[in-house]
Parts: structure tokens; sequence; C-alpha cells
């Protein structure tokens, strides 16, 4: 209770000049959730949600309690989207995009 | 240490000698475990088949081989050789042929089968590689067969001659 | 090379070394038997007469008999026989009657005695003639060495070592006329000791050492081992087919006059006894025929009636006479079995009571249900580790009653679905994890974890607990109401070791983003901190993966103009940080601050994003509609309604109606400018539809407050008829008179009699304690 009251009188500054408002916001502990910014969210390689780390990381990640999964999403120039673990194995085989199979080429990468 | 036990000879000369020792000899140990070892232990065992020479000479065997490992069961089945004469019991046996029949009998009645085994191989030894002829002169023995009974037991043994 | 006669013929063609003798037995005999009468009397016998019988028995042995010579001569190549002609025979044979002569008089002594007279007897003579035998043996040892070797070295029958040979003629002249006899008094001696007195088992084991001794193997005497033909033939056998009546004949007389509590402790120590009897006066081989044979009369013929009783020992907690009966029964091969059967169907009857018995707080306190379970399964759980040996069969019987009970039991019956256990565990482990003035300490509450994991391997469904964890772990994450990390952290891999990396993968990702965001925020306030425009709230957010938490998308909502800075200045942050990321804002789980300037004092107020949304439109006007709030929020007018409800419940707002179900989108809401807290910092965000509990309490409140008018009545009703009656009388028929209609608690009935006295129904009898009269 004192704390506040002692908060008051400290930023009374700044308050003042919007003393004419009724109620002042002065705190926002906000919640939001990120996904990949994808069309579709299954990687199609491998049939795991981008969300979600690929088949063959998360076979890696069980020894590790805490290993952060960085199994990243790739964009091609077809907009296409795919686990860049998959894809990287995908294209030794075929460089085209296994959707639209139009040339594969990076466009962004997810981080 | 050791308690010891006199042994006497045929012609009455006793030798007192260490019972481990003395128990190279199957017949003592044997008699020793059956009557029990704490009788009198100046008593004297008469060995009335030994003489004095004889005894001296199986005592200073026994004496040398009281440490060898007691004769096992394999060495029935093994083959034996006449050729893994110890140099020392060589040297030992090295006397006159009436001397070394005496060991023999003398290791028989004693059960002894070390000195047995040792003498016997020596005669086996003195045998081997002569003519019948050859061996009655070493053994001075008299033939006893007809010449038709002789033929007859070279034709038996005609097998088993070197050709 | 053998074949050679030489080596006979040698000595005696050259008159030889001394030594080689011809001797006829006639010499020596005299003088040997002389001898050998002495060992078999008895007598000390000195070193040089025990020389002197060996030369002559040596010197007989070496000397040469012309009449053997010349024997082989003839015979084929290869099939010769022998070798040197060995000389033995005529010896062997007048050892031989010698022997029987004096086993044939030694009978005539004998074969009139009983019991324990002939065991005295037997086992006497039996002691000294062994002795003797042995003793000749060795005055023997030439004969034996050669003669005898030879003769069984060419198959000769009937030809054994004379020490064998001693044997044979015991058990020909002697064992065989009077065997029945001492067998006999063996049995009846062994009875009399197994009916308590004390015997002179000497006796005993004198017969069984010479039984034993006596089993040679005449096809092969030089065999090595012993062959037991005689002392199972004329022994064991009759002494099992004993041992099988009088055990019979017991067990069903004890049986008959005492409780099975008393004859288990008496097979135990029938079994130890008749163990102890092999050891110290039988042979050993004897041990397992008679212990088999005792199992089986003892335990294996009574089994019926220890079934039957080991629910009675269940129901009583006899935890020593279960573990004794379970010794026993583990002896008789698949005995188990049974008792396996019961057990279960026990325990899992005790969990259901258990559950039963604590009625609707463990439907509602999940503390309670746990701990219930774990009780039941703490005891059993012992009792199988001590008195069933922790015995594989046993703890599967455990687990499967514990299984039973857990996923099915009134609680659930209740719910109508097994799914309430792993919500109640779930619960649990949250009130444990959860913040609060109650949290154990480090070391107890790992120890609690530890219990809830027992309970959690019998839920079956495991999904359900899953779901229910995530959901309670995320709102601790979030609202930062976990009491510690490593509590966290250390249920998580708990429940990765029983169920895999599967089942906690998505409870680590969450785990893993509360400290992502925590960077993610300090590197956000530096940002702002290094540019030119700092924000002018006090901003903190919390980013996860989506997929990994149990969380509502987004609801429709326009984010009030004083957020959208906020929400712009960090999602361009957000982006130079990362690529290809979207962010969802859930501004339902968002919350925060708002000063207050429109009441007399300055509050602080704790709201949630809906509720700050709400209370800023008053900045603008005072009063609104509740359709008005809605277009300029966008909030789901159901939603919109809750959000409203609790801010007049707080009286921030107030509404023309006074009863806040009757709010309909025409509804005008006014801010409420006489606002009043003690304190000055307030909490308004409550969480919404509390009231479905509330009035669940309520209900069960009204419950206890019927049956609380239906004990007074019926206390009237007796009273009115006793007049005057001690308490215990009367709360025993109150009991009586309720129990058709639910079963009171006393310290109700107890606040019910105060109750009355208070309104003037019934007062205490003066001077007497403890006693009602009832008031007209």
């Amino acid at each position: 209770m004192a704390d506040s009251e002692q908060d008051n009188t400290d930023r009374g500054d700044g308050d003042n000049l919007k003393s004419d408002k009724l109620f002042t916001l002065k705190k926002w502990n906000a919640v939001a959730m990120w996904s990949w910014d994808v069309e579709c969210d299954t990687c199609a390689i491998c049939r795991v949600q981008v969300m979600d780390a690929c088949l063959r990381c998360q076979a890696e990640s069980k020894k590790d309690f805490y290993g952060r999964q960085d199994c990243v999403v790739v964009w091609g120039e077809c907009n296409h989207s795919f686990h860049y673990c998959c894809m990287s194995l995908w294209v030794k085989q075929n460089n085209r995009c296994p959707l639209c199979q139009q040339e594969w080429s990076i466009q962004r990468m997810g981080k | 240490m050791m308690p010891n036990i006199k042994l006497q000879s045929s012609d009455g000369e006793v030798f007192e000698v260490d019972v481990d020792i003395a128990k190279c000899s199957v017949t003592i140990k044997t008699m020793l475990e059956d009557l029990g070892m704490d009788e009198d232990e100046e008593e004297v065992v008469p060995l009335p088949n030994v003489n004095s020479a004889i005894l001296r000479k199986v005592i200073q065997w026994a004496t040398y081989h009281k440490d060898d490992p007691p004769p096992s069961e394999d060495d029935e089945t093994k083959e034996k050789r006449t050729d893994d004469i110890s140099s020392w019991d060589a040297d030992f046996l090295k006397v006159d042929q009436g001397t070394l029949f005496e060991l023999i009998l003398a290791a028989n009645y004693l059960d002894i089968k070390g000195l047995l085994d040792v003498t016997c191989k020596t005669v086996a030894n003195m045998i081997k590689g002569k003519t019948p002829e050859e061996i009655r002169k070493t053994f001075n023995i008299k033939n006893d067969f007809t010449a038709s009974e002789e033929e007859q037991v070279r034709k038996e043994n005609e097998w088993c001659e070197e050709k | 090379m053998s074949g050679h006669r030489g080596s006979g013929g040698a000595g005696s063609h050259q008159g030889g070394p001394p030594g080689l003798k011809q001797i006829d037995l006639d010499q020596i005999w005299g003088d040997l038997k002389e001898g050998i009468e002495q060992v078999y009397n008895r007598q000390c016998m000195s070193k040089p007469r025990y020389i002197e019988l060996y030369t002559h028995v040596y010197n007989y042995c070496t000397s040469v008999h012309q009449q053997l010579t010349r024997t082989s001569t003839k015979s084929k190549k290869g099939q010769v026989t022998g070798g040197a002609q060995l000389v033995g025979l005529e010896l062997y044979k007048r050892l031989r009657d010698f022997l029987r002569n004096y086993l044939i008089s030694l009978l005539k002594h004998g074969i009139d005695l009983m019991d324990e007279d002939v065991l005295q007897f037997y086992t006497r003579q039996w002691e000294e003639y062994q002795f003797s035998s042995k003793v000749l043996n060795g005055v023997c040892a030439y004969l034996n060495r050669h003669w005898v070797r030879r003769e069984c070295e060419e198959g000769r029958k009937g030809i054994y070592e004379i020490y064998q040979l001693a044997l044979v003629t015991w058990r020909d002249n002697l064992f065989k006329h009077l065997n029945k006899q001492v067998t006999n008094a063996v049995l009846k001696l062994i009875e009399r000791e197994r009916n308590g007195e004390t015997i002179n088992t000497r006796l005993v084991s004198g017969v069984i050492n010479c039984y034993v001794e006596l089993g040679l193997n005449e096809e092969d005497p030089g065999a090595k081992g012993q062959n037991l033909t005689v002392y199972k033939d004329s022994f064991e056998n009759v002494f099992l087919e004993d041992t099988e009546r009088f055990y019979t004949r017991e067990s069903t007389e004890f049986l008959r006059q005492n409780p099975v509590t008393e004859y288990m402790k008496k097979a135990e120590q029938r079994l130890l006894e008749e163990q102890k009897r092999v050891q110290v006066y039988l042979h050993q081989t004897t041990h397992e025929r008679l212990a088999k044979t005792c199992e089986k009369v003892l335990i294996e013929k009574h089994l019926d009636i220890f079934h039957s009783e080991f629910q009675n020992l269940l129901d009583a907690d006899k935890n020593i006479d279960l573990g004794r009966m379970y010794q026993l029964v583990a002896r008789i091969p698949n005995g188990l079995g049974e008792l396996r059967n019961l057990l279960e169907t026990h325990i899992a009857n005790q969990g259901l009571a258990a559950i039963d018995k604590c009625g609707d707080s463990a439907a509602n306190d999940p503390k309670v249900y746990v701990n219930t379970i774990l009780e039941v399964h703490k005891k059993y759980n012992a009792l199988v580790l001590v008195a069933f040996n922790n015995d594989s069969g046993f703890v599967a019987a455990l687990d499967k009653a514990c299984g039973r009970f857990i996923n099915s039991n009134s609680v659930t019956k209740a719910a109508n679905s097994s799914s309430k256990s792993p919500e109640l565990l779930a619960r649990y482990c949250d009130l444990l994890l959860k913040k609060s003035s109650k949290n154990p300490e480090e070391a107890e509450l790992e120890d609690t974890l530890n219990q809830v994991m027992v309970v959690f391997k019998y839920i079956e469904d495991k999904d359900v607990f899953q779901k229910f964890y995530s959901k309670m772990l995320a709102k601790r994450l979030v609202q930062h109401m976990s009491a510690s990390d490593d509590a966290e952290a250390s249920m998580i891999s708990k429940l990765k070791q029983a169920c895999g990396f599967e089942y906690t993968s998505k409870l680590q990702r969450m785990f893993q983003d509360i400290g992502v965001s925590k960077d993610l925020n300090e590197q956000f306030r530096r940002h702002l901190t290094n540019s030119a425009e700092p924000l002018d709230i006090d901003f903190s957010i919390q980013v996860l993966s989506s997929g990994s938490w149990p969380f509502q998308q987004s609801v429709t909502f326009s984010l009030p103009t004083e957020l959208e800075r906020s929400v712009h200045r960090f999602t361009t942050f957000y982006s130079s940080q990362h690529s290809g990321r979207k962010l969802n804002w859930l501004y339902n789980m968002s919350k925060g601050e708002l000063h207050t300037n429109c009441f007399k004092n300055r509050y602080t107020l704790q709201a949630s994003t809906f509720q700050m949304a709400v209370l800023l439109q008053y900045n603008g006007a005072t009063m609104w509609t509740i359709q008005q709030l809605h277009d300029a929020t966008q909030i789901k007018m159901d939603f919109l309604l809750q959000v409203i409800q609790i801010l007049l419940k707080a009286k921030l707002l107030t509404a023309a109606t006074d009863d806040e179900t009757e709010l309909t989108p025409l509804s005008t809401v006014e801010l409420f400018t006489g606002y009043k807290n003690k304190k000055l910092r307030v909490n308004i965000n409550m969480q919404m539809k509390t009231e479905l509990k509330v009035e669940q309490e309520t209900t069960h409140k009204h419950i206890e407050e019927d049956r609380k008018l239906l004990i007074q009545a019926a206390i009237v009703r007796i009273m009115k008829m006793r007049k005057v009656l001690k308490h215990q009388q009367l709360v025993a028929e109150v009991l009586n008179q309720l129990s058709s209609r639910f079963k009171p608690r006393v310290h109700v009935i107890k606040k019910c009699i105060d109750i009355l006295i208070e309104k003037e129904y019934l007062e205490r009898t003066e001077g007497q304690k403890d006693t009602y009269s009832y008031l007209a």
C-alpha cells in the first residue's frame, strides 16, 4: 500500500498532464503466441507440424531435457515452407519444391 | 619339529627317520593310520624283509623325494616312459645288479611307488635293444627253452620284430 | 612284452635274490590267524606285531609256487592274461571263512534282542567290526594290491578288497538277519523323539552310518561314491511311510483342537525339526524327500483351511501370521495362486471402502482423495514387502488391485467417469506446485511428488492426467504462480521417465518458453532504453510457442489506443529479432494495472485486459449502455456481460438493475464515483465463472442445514417419549432412527442438542452428569 502511494507521488508530474483522465494505464503484462508465418502448418516432407521439430530433431533432442529444438522453417521463392532440416536433405536428391516442382531457391529462413 | 620313527633293519640296525619321510612308504603310513600315532614313540618298527644297506638307500631316496607331489590317479593311466629318470635318480641307481633287485623288492614290500617305478624303469632300460641272448647274458639267465619251443616263440613274435 | 614268461621264471631258475622264498599258507596262517583274532578282539596291537602280520601276508603272496608256472605260454598272442602268477586265493578264502565264522557266532548274541537293546548291540558291534576290518585291510594291503586287484581287473565276481569283503560278509551274515528289528527300533526311537522325549541319537546315527557304509556297488567295487541302496531300501522308504502316517494323524488332531494360527506355528516347528533330524542323524540325501513328505501332509492336505483363514488374517491385519502362512504355502508347488487372488480382491475392497468412507470429500479434495489411495497402497505394499517377501506374484496382485480401485470407485462412479481419478491427481499436483502459504519444504515436496507417481502408475487414462496437468502447469507458468522451478522440472522429469519423451515434450516446451520470454523482456527493455522514445507504460510480455500451450486462440477484441503503441513497438522489435514468425496476442490471458483518478483515493487496480478496456471507456463518458461498450471494445457479448458483472460486484460500476443476471445490451452502466476500498491496491481480476462452484457449495450447505433440522426433530420425538435420557442412549437412538435416511455425524447431533437446550426444549438434569430432561 505504502509503495503504491509512493509511486503516485513519484510520477506526479507525468500524471498531472493527463489528470483529467479518470483511468490511466500503468502496466501491462501481455501474453502472445508466436507461430511460423506459413500457409500450411504441416511440413510436407516429414508430415510433422512446422511448429514442432522435425522427426529427426525430435529423436535427437530426446536425450536432452531442455534441448531447445532449433529446427527452423525455410521458405522457398515459391512461398512453400518446410522444416529447414527436411528441405536440406531433400534438395540433395531433387532440387525442386516437393509441392510445386519449381526449382528450389530459398526466399528466407525462419529465426 | 616333526616326530621321528625308529625303523629296524633285518640285521638289527635302527634308523631314526622323520615320520613324514617314513610315510613315503604306504605300508608304514597305513600302519600309523590304523594303529594311531600317539602310541609309544620309542617303539621300534622292525622291517624283517629289508637289510640295513638297502634300508639306508631307501631312506636316502625317500629323504630326497619327500617333497614330491603324491602320485595322482592320472599317472596310472598315462603311458609309461623309461627315459624320464631324473639325473639324481640315475646317479642314485648306479649300483650293482644285486642291489638294484633288492631295492625293487624293498620298494614293493614297503609300497613306495616312486621308488618301484624308477628301479623298474632302470631294469627295463637294461633290457631295451638287446637280443634274447644278450639279455640272458646280462641277467645271467639259463636258456630253458628247447629248440622247437624257441622256434615257436620266434614265430609267435615275428609280427613285432623290426624289419 | 608282458607275455614273456621270463619275469615270472627269473627268480626261480636263478635262485634269485633273498626274499623270494617258497612259503606254504600253513606256515604263516597259524600266527596270522592269531593276530587277526587279536584285532577282532580289540586287543591292543603293537607296531612290530602289525608289521609282522603284514610281512606274513607279503611273504606268502610273493612266494613262488611251482605248480603255477608255465600256464600261459600256450595262449595266443595279444590275449595273454596276467603275466606274473599271483598268489592269494587260498589266503583270501581263509580270511573270508574267518569273517563269516566270526559274524555267525556274533549273530547269536543279537538275534533275540529288541528295541534299544538291539540298537546298543548292533551299533557297538558295528563300530568295533568296522574298526577292526580297517586294520585287517591294512595288514592285508599286499593281498589287496596285487592279487585282489588282478582278480578284479580280470573281471572276477565276488572278490573284494579285504575291507569290502568284511562289509559284504557283515551284510550277508548279520545285517540280513537283524535289519528288520534294527530298523524298527530306530523308527520307534524317532517316534519317541517326535513325541518330545530325549533319545540317544548316537544309536540312530550309528545304524544309519552302517547302512550307508554297506551300500556297495557289487557290479563295480572300485566305483567311486556311495551307493545308497541298503540305506534307501532298508531304512529311508519305511521311515518316510512312518513319517507320513505320524503327521497325518497329528495334524488332523491338532487342527481339530486349535486355531489355524497355532497350527501354522506347529507346522513350522515340525518342518524345522525334521530338517534338523536329517542334519543330526540321517543321511543328507533324505532331506529333500522328507521335506516333501512333511510338506504334503502338514500343508498341502490342509490348503483349504489355510485359504479360508487367509481372509480372516487379512481382515484382522495379522501380518506375522500372514507371513507365516506365506512361508508355509510357498513350499507347495503352485500353492500360492489362491492366496494371491484373495489378496488382490481384499486390497481392491479395502481401497474401495477407504474411498467410500471419505464420502464427498474425496471427490472435492484432491489431497484427501490421493492420500486415501496412498494410505491403502502403503499399508499393503508394506505387507507384501515384509510378510510376502516381495514375491513377484504378490506384487502383481497388489498392482492389479490398486489399478482396479483407483480407476473405478465411488468417486469415479459418482462422476460417471474413470477420468475423475486422473483429474483429481492432477489437481493434487497443482496444489503442491502452486505458490501458497502451505508449500512444503523442498525435500518433503520431492517425497510427496514421488508418492504422486506411485498413484500415477496405476492411472489408466494417463492422457486425461496429461490434459489437466498441462492446463494447470500453463496457468502456473503464465501467472508466475509456480512455487519452485526445480520442483516443476523434477515432476516433468518423473513423468518423462514414466511415460517417455512424447508425453512430456509439450510440458518441456512450455517450461522453455518461460525462460526464453525472460530473456526477451530483458532485451526489449534495453532496446527501449536505448531508443529515443520509451514507452509510457510498464510493459512486459510472454511469448509462447503455439501448439504447445493449452490456450484458446485469440478472441475478437478491439485494442484500446493506450495499448496500441506497446503492441506496435514490441511487434517491430520482435520482427527484428526473428524472421518468418507471426504473433498472436492472447488478450484474454493478458493483464495489467490501472491508476484511478476519479475516486476519493488513488487506487491501483489489477485488472484483466478486458476489464481495462471497459474501464478506459469511462475516460470518455461516465455512463454507457452495454451495447455501446460492446461496439467500442468488440468483446463478445456474453463475455462482456461476465466482465461487467465482476466490475459491478467490485462496485466500480453501477447498473440500474440490482439483479446482475438481468443485464441486457440496453442496460446502462455508470461509473460509481463513490468507490471505496480499504486497500489502495485492489485485484479485481477475479476468475470468471466461479459462481458455479459457489453454488455447489451452497447446495452442500443446504443439505447440511436440512439434516440438522431432521436431527432436531428426531431428538424432540425421542425425548417427548422418554422424558429423561442419558447422552449416550440419546445419540444411539437418534442414529438408529435416522439410519434409513443418512448417517448423521455425532458432533452434529451434539450441536443439535445444544441448539435445543438453547431453545428450551431440553435441559441438563441437575446433579446428574450427561443426562437430559424434556421440557414440556
